[in-house]
């Protein structure tokens, strides 16, 4: 099984950097909603 | 766009570049013919005239067959002298040796999109640990 691991690296961290990035989509903070202008 | 949605979305983009490296790049043609390689090297070394070993192929898989005549001694050895299935068997990448082209072998391409899915859930709780929306202080 190692030597998938090792065969495998490039693809395996390519789907590391997806998983962060898909994980940054998922959990970043949204940003606030736009403030209203409760004055005028 | 619901939080499983996007988690789909992103397995989907990680087993697809698994797949490619797979089969159009070839590295898991790559990898069988290496192990295979290794494993015919045991087999050659055993000097057993006529018998012959190779991977599976259609699909790919980390499967050896063996085929040829061996007597029982020789396929099993007996107490410490350990028989060809022992020694193909404990060459590193070979799951399994079988005599017989029988049976279901798991494909290399499972193992290999289970180890992606396994990365990209390692990835995605990294996003989760680096990017979470924490608790501003202002104390």
């Amino acid at each position: 099984m190692l030597s998938l691991l090792q065969f495998n690296l490039i693809p395996l961290a390519i789907a590391l950097l997806i998983g962060i990035a898909a994980g940054r989509w998922i959990f970043a903070r949204r940003p606030p909603p736009a403030a209203t202008d409760l004055e005028g | 766009m619901s939080l499983w949605t996007k988690l789909l979305i992103g397995l989907a983009a990680a087993l697809a570049a698994g797949w490619i490296a797979h089969g159009p790049v070839g590295l898991g043609a790559a990898y069988v013919d290496a192990v295979e390689a290794r494993a015919q090297a045991v087999v050659r070394e055993a000097a057993l005239p006529g018998v012959a070993l190779h991977l599976g192929r259609n699909p790919l898989s980390r499967t050896a067959y063996l085929s040829g005549p061996a007597n029982d001694f020789q396929r099993e050895g007996v107490g410490m002298l350990p028989g060809l299935n022992d020694r193909v068997g404990g060459v590193a990448g070979v799951s399994g040796v079988r005599w017989e082209e029988k049976g279901f072998a798991i494909p290399l391409l499972a193992e290999t999109l289970l180890l992606i899915a396994f990365a990209y859930l390692i990835g995605v709780g990294l996003g989760w640990v680096f990017f979470r929306p924490r608790r501003v202080g202002f104390l």
